[in-house]
């Protein structure tokens, strides 16, 4: 069978969603199957283009394919006779971050016309395919409630689980994401200016641009909390990654109505707890507080005490995270599983 | 394969079994306050360098003068599930970019009969688009160079137009570059290096 996983490339932009694309494009070789990773390119989402965007996704062809896999907009939109999504995320700023002008669509005359567009696009071409699958439950919410369009969660697991390990509870609360506004790690420097104990807190993520970086960088020194923060603003390797994880307190994850969160999972591969916000979407279906991890208000005193509370009872950031790994264990999520669903 | 060939294999008029086509496309799409007179697109600026040209100095447009970190992208068109004859030199070109310090990004446009549209409508952010193929050109950007190492899609006229518009134009054979003469373009010769001390010159010339 000759599959073509159809997502949308961002060039020089790299996270979870590449990595989880690539890991699918491994499984289904080890499935038998043909695969071509088509990557559509797409410049930056702003409202004058966004609409060229979605018209290119439909003009391109995969007759090649005896089945595409469509994953990212707008390249889920492409047309194919037989067609399977497993979609990541819609383009979130006509949706559920309609309203926040850093998503890129602004509450103008123009705006709200690509945003009408945009949903009627999705309205109109999400049911040629088969069947839809989403990330998690979050998506299909969103699916759900905006469009109307059912769909099924399948859950992807971690690309290679095997990778993590436990070592011992370190002094640091570890934050792994893009940096972002929509990731929060403003929330998390802030909440260090409340932080009592002797923790600290290391970011580690590639920014897109630089502005989120310079902002949070400002931050730390207009707080003095350079001794206390450490930004990586780069894309660490995977081996970095896993060490960092492997030492860390636990781990602080706090994105906003996050699609899924792999740094959830990855987390509890490493039997670390994480901190979550209530409203994080995503993590939140991982992580029960008290249980596996910790859930807040995305309030930067009540993560600070969250913080403090760990740093003082390593026990408990140790049993919380035990559970955590037993929980991701229990859920068995497969790759081969996957792979049938898709091809099915 | 010459895209004449390849245009051989896709259904008449490009027909496709998904319902739709452009006129319903731009009917969904067609965002209220700006309608598209007649189906026609729009006019738009092309993506331009995020590094700005030393001024003065820059002898070609989108010229990368005095910057040590440049964004480059690599680009190819393929038909999915054969291996494109440009896959090589191109991932062995982006390595010998990588290798100087740049940033890269490969960018593979599988061939559709729609490809010229498409990219007409796509915007490649980066200081500077090597297209190793004559109709990856097809991705305007004002810090194109192309580079044919083979000769497939000059029988359209719109890739004919897209490579001459190009400000620098190399061939990797004497057979291409005879190809490109007979349809107007005047290309320098830039074979493909054998060795990595020469993929690190043809990189420098390309980024010239």
């Amino acid at each position: 069978m000759r599959v073509a996983i159809a997502t949308a490339q961002l060039p020089f932009v790299r996270g979870g969603a590449e990595i989880l694309t690539e890991r699918l494009l491994t499984a289904l070789r080890e499935h038998g199957a043909e695969v071509e990773l088509v990557r559509l390119p797409v410049g930056a989402h702003g409202p004058d283009r966004l609409l060229d965007q979605v018209l290119a996704a439909r003009l391109w062809r995969l007759d090649g394919a005896d089945r595409v896999l469509g994953m990212k907009f707008p390249a889920y939109l492409i047309p194919h006779p037989d067609k399977v999504l497993w979609l990541m995320h819609q383009h979130r700023a006509a949706y559920d971050l309609w309203g926040d002008r850093a998503a890129g669509l602004p509450d103008t005359a123009e705006g709200r016309a690509v945003r009408d567009a945009v949903r009627r696009a999705d309205d109109a071409w999400l049911p040629e395919a088969r069947r839809i699958h989403t990330l998690s439950p979050v998506v299909s919410d969103r699916l759900r409630r905006f469009n109307g369009i059912a769909s099924i969660p399948l859950l992807p697991p971690l690309a290679d689980p095997e990778a993590f390990r436990a070592g011992p509870y370190g002094d640091y609360v570890f934050a792994p994401s893009r940096l972002s506004p929509t990731k929060r790690q403003r929330l998390l420097v802030e909440a260090m200016r409340h932080v009592r104990s002797g923790a600290r807190l290391v970011l580690a993520g590639a920014a897109t641009g630089t502005a989120e970086l310079q902002t949070l960088q400002a931050m730390v020194r207009r707080h003095g909390l350079a001794d206390r923060v450490t930004i990586l603003g780069r894309w660490i390797s995977e081996p970095e990654k896993v060490e960092l994880l492997a030492g860390a307190l636990a781990v602080a994850y706090v994105p906003r109505d996050e699609d899924y969160g792999y740094v959830t999972l990855e987390a509890a591969a490493a039997a670390r707890a994480t901190i979550t916000c209530t409203d994080a979407g995503g993590p939140t279906l991982f992580v029960r507080d008290g249980e596996t991890g910790v859930v807040r208000p995305p309030d930067p005193r009540a993560l600070a005490e969250a913080i403090d509370a760990l740093m003082a009872d390593r026990r408990e950031a140790a049993r919380l995270g035990a559970n955590a790994r037993d929980h991701l264990a229990a859920l068995d999520l497969r790759w081969d599983r996957v792979v049938e669903e898709l091809l099915q | 394969m010459a895209a004449a060939e390849r245009r051989e294999r896709a259904p008449p008029g490009g027909a496709h079994p998904v319902r739709g086509g452009q006129d319903s496309e731009q009917a969904v799409l067609r965002a209220g306050g700006r309608p598209h007179p007649g189906g026609q697109l729009p006019e738009r600026p092309l993506p331009g360098p995020s590094v700005p040209d030393a001024s003065g100095d820059a002898a070609l447009p989108g010229a990368v003068v005095g910057v040590a970190h440049v964004r480059i992208v690599v680009a190819t068109t393929f038909t999915p599930f054969r291996v494109a004859d440009a896959d090589g030199p191109a991932d062995a070109l982006a390595d010998a970019c990588r290798a100087r310090g740049d940033e890269v990004d490969r960018i593979r446009l599988p061939w559709s009969d729609g490809l010229a549209l498409a990219c007409r409508l796509t915007d490649v952010p980066c200081d500077r688009l090597l297209c190793l193929d004559p109709s990856a050109a097809l991705l305007a950007h004002p810090a194109i160079r192309v580079w044919a190492t083979g000769a497939a899609g000059l029988d359209d006229e719109r890739v004919r137009a897209a490579v001459a518009a190009a400000p620098v134009v190399h061939a990797a054979t004497d057979a291409v570059r005879a190809r490109l003469a007979a349809v107007g373009v005047v290309a320098g010769l830039l074979p493909v290096p054998g060795d990595r001390a020469a993929w690190d010159h043809t990189a420098g010339t390309l980024l010239r």
